[in-house]
């Protein structure tokens, strides 16, 4: 749901709706475009930065490897058609992540748990139980924030959600790990 | 006035993330050579599925070092053509395929046409249409600025649009909205500060200052996507938007060459749109028509700033003294062309439209006239707020009308420290249908609101998939409600018990 000024939705019904659906359309992704490698290469490169992106969203090293494995044959399936292909696996880890998330949604304990973590930087723990908690929206958005380092236009295209929405939920986010680390 | 709020807790994030990330060892035999492809898995489906990719991942490898023979790179547009692993989708989709014929590409731009031009206002709720037609028009749309007694139950008291302007330009849109939400409320846990003498907090990252008005209240200053400043550039012009103005009501002149209030505001007025194919794509383009209603005769930078509002700040070109085209992101073309002293024709056209063919063919016409059912945007404005309440965990507030034919629902939270609420709202008119009991409200956080109008708070009982989550509702005034940490699509069932019957939960 949106801010409640109703001119904003009109604004975005009546100029966008023919603008194409983020994440259906790959030309509004945001990487630059492969290079002339090989998906060897790309996978080489890519899958543990991808895993630990699934690390980040689901809290579970456990499942993090399936699902950037998942992302990466994914690319593969569409490796000649995919000219952006870190932008494609990186949301086919978020919607990986997502399906973990409903997947747990229906077992009793009601907020995510991170399973594993050896971290002991006093931040980096904080950081870790507020991920824990939070919900699925707000650290898809955090995440591809600080640890992916986006825009915050670009997270808006690539989860497809008004940059309104991507600013609300950081600012929640931060205001909740502010508290925290504080 | 700059002040540092979350940018150091920005920076500890982000070195806690990318810490907490590495405390994650990917498997590294999957990252290295194809023939060592992790196959340690226990669970057959992800041994077989491993092996699987393991002979993918290795034709690849070796169709890398072939080059060109077996990774053939993708051309653009097979490249666009090609979609994400699962579809998120957040759009209306209002066009109708129709078959008629399309506009012809060109790039002739319009010339002035005087019998679009008029001494006298035109009669409200006049449409512009085209003739001929290139389709059956695909919607026509009363769009009105929203009164206040439709956006009170959405928490606000009042609303401004207010222009930034730099060296004669447009830069962009700031909102300013009063809230009902107490201040106390609104700010819990932000850091409270002074702007101008006024009780304020300020928010980089939502380009946003609040201010409390004397009634209690919240103002709520916003940069409203404005692109082209960076992020410390827009909370410093909010700041001194909101030191111009502080808590007193929004003007027509505000005595600042930086801050400027909007003659008119996009889109307003009745609106028609006309889907046109697209050649050989089988898909449509749309046409818009709107007629806006000035406030003011403008002057001519004030309607070209008009025009930029309306191509999201890309430079309008003139075309006489009175049009302006400019292009959207995207291809699409605009045009804005004051027709009397009071009101803007404006259209959006596809980015292969002919504006001067198409301009040759506009009309102005009546809605009894035109043959056009023109349909006001919601059929059941909302009047009145019938609930609210206040607790530990936010506000909510719930505002329903019924005018015998439709009947509109419009849910408001705010979080504890939020300034702006998450609203939602629905209408019906199918007057079968029994008057809403529950209201069962996604905050699109993961939250859910529930709210049971006119009973009492004993006998809610609520249970999500099964299990019985809440134990107690909480009282507030014409209902009881209470949030659930859920998404409501996140559940397979939320049920709402009310003395031990099951009552339907209204999705708002």
């Amino acid at each position: 749901m949106a801010d409640g000024v109703k001119r904003e939705q009109l604004v975005a019904t009546f100029w966008a709706s023919s603008a194409p659906t983020p994440m259906m359309d790959e030309s509004t992704m945001i990487e630059e475009p492969r290079s002339d490698g090989s998906f060897g290469e790309f996978f080489a490169e890519r899958f543990a930065e991808l895993s630990r992106l699934a690390f980040l969203l689901t809290g579970s090293s456990a499942v993090a490897d399936e699902i950037a494995q998942d992302a990466c044959e994914q690319v593969l399936r569409r490796w000649n058609d995919v000219t952006h292909p870190r932008a494609y696996a990186r949301m086919a880890v978020v919607n990986g992540a997502r399906q973990f998330g409903r997947r747990r949604s229906r077992r009793p304990a009601r907020a995510p748990v991170l399973e594993h973590t050896a971290a002991v930087d006093p931040d980096a723990v904080v950081v870790r139980q507020v991920l824990a908690t939070i919900p699925q929206a707000e650290r898809e958005v955090l995440v591809l924030r600080y640890y992916a380092d986006l825009k915050v236009e670009d997270i808006g295209v690539e989860l497809g959600i008004p940059v309104g929405t991507v600013k609300s939920h950081i600012h929640r986010g931060l205001s909740r790990m502010q508290k925290e680390l504080s | 006035m700059r002040i540092q709020y979350l940018e150091n807790t920005e920076d500890r994030v982000r070195a806690a993330m990318q810490l907490l990330a590495e405390t994650h060892h990917p498997d590294t035999k999957a990252s290295g050579a194809a023939s060592t492809w992790q196959s340690e898995r226990s669970d057959s489906r992800s041994a077989a599925r491993s092996r699987w990719f393991l002979a993918a991942a290795s034709i690849a490898i070796v169709a890398g070092g072939l080059a060109a023979i077996a990774v053939v790179q993708p051309d653009d547009d097979s490249a666009s053509t090609a979609t994400a692993p699962e579809a998120t989708t957040n759009g209306t989709i209002l066009s109708t395929p129709t078959t008629t014929t399309a506009l012809a590409p060109t790039t002739t731009v319009p010339v002035p046409n005087a019998d679009l031009r008029f001494a006298e206002p035109l009669t409200p709720g006049t449409l512009a249409t085209l003739d001929p037609a290139p389709s059956e028009p695909v919607a026509a749309f009363e769009v009105v600025e929203p009164t206040i007694a439709e956006l009170r139950p959405g928490g606000i008291d009042s609303r401004s649009d207010v222009w930034m302007v730099s060296d004669d330009e447009w830069v962009g849109n700031f909102t300013v909205s009063d809230y009902a939400i107490p201040w106390q409320v609104a700010t819990d846990g932000q850091t409270v500060t002074d702007v101008d003498g006024v009780e304020a907090v300020v928010i980089p990252i939502l380009s946003t200052v609040a201010l409390r008005l004397d009634t209690g209240g919240t103002r709520v200053i916003s940069a409203a996507d404005i692109d082209d400043l960076t992020e410390s550039e827009l909370i410093d012009a909010a700041v001194a938007l909101a030191a111009l103005i502080g808590v007193d009501p929004v003007g027509s002149d505000l005595a600042s060459d930086r801050f400027v209030i909007p003659v008119g505001t996009i889109p307003q007025g009745p609106l028609v749109r006309y889907g046109v194919p697209v050649d050989g794509e089988g898909t449509d383009e749309l046409v818009e028509l709107s007629v806006l209603r000035l406030d003011r005769t403008p002057t001519d930078l004030e309607l070209r700033w008009l025009a930029a509002s309306l191509s999201d700040g890309n430079a309008p070109q003139p075309i006489d003294e009175v049009t302006l085209s400019a292009p959207l992101d995207g291809g699409r073309q605009t045009m804005v062309e004051l027709i009397t002293p009071l009101d803007v024709l404006t259209v959006v056209a596809p980015p292969t439209a002919d504006l001067a063919t198409l301009r040759d063919g506009l009309g102005f016409t009546s809605a009894d006239r035109s043959g056009l059912t023109v349909e006001p945007f919601h059929p059941a404005a909302v009047t009145n707020v019938v609930a609210e309440g206040e607790h530990d965990w936010g506000r909510w507030q719930i505002g329903i009308s019924d005018d015998g034919a439709c009947r509109g629902v419009t849910s408001a939270l705010w979080r504890t420290g939020e300034l702006r609420p998450e609203v939602g709202s629905t209408s019906s008119c199918d007057v079968d249908v029994d008057a809403e009991r529950v209201i069962c409200s996604s905050t699109g956080t993961g939250r859910t609101l529930v709210v049971a109008l006119g009973i009492d708070p004993e006998d809610l009982d609520v249970e999500l998939d099964g299990r019985s989550i809440v134990q107690s509702v909480e009282p507030g005034t014409g209902a009881v409600a209470t949030l659930l940490e859920v998404a409501d699509d996140e559940a397979n069932s939320i049920v709402v018990r009310i003395d031990g019957v099951v009552t339907a939960c209204s999705p708002v």
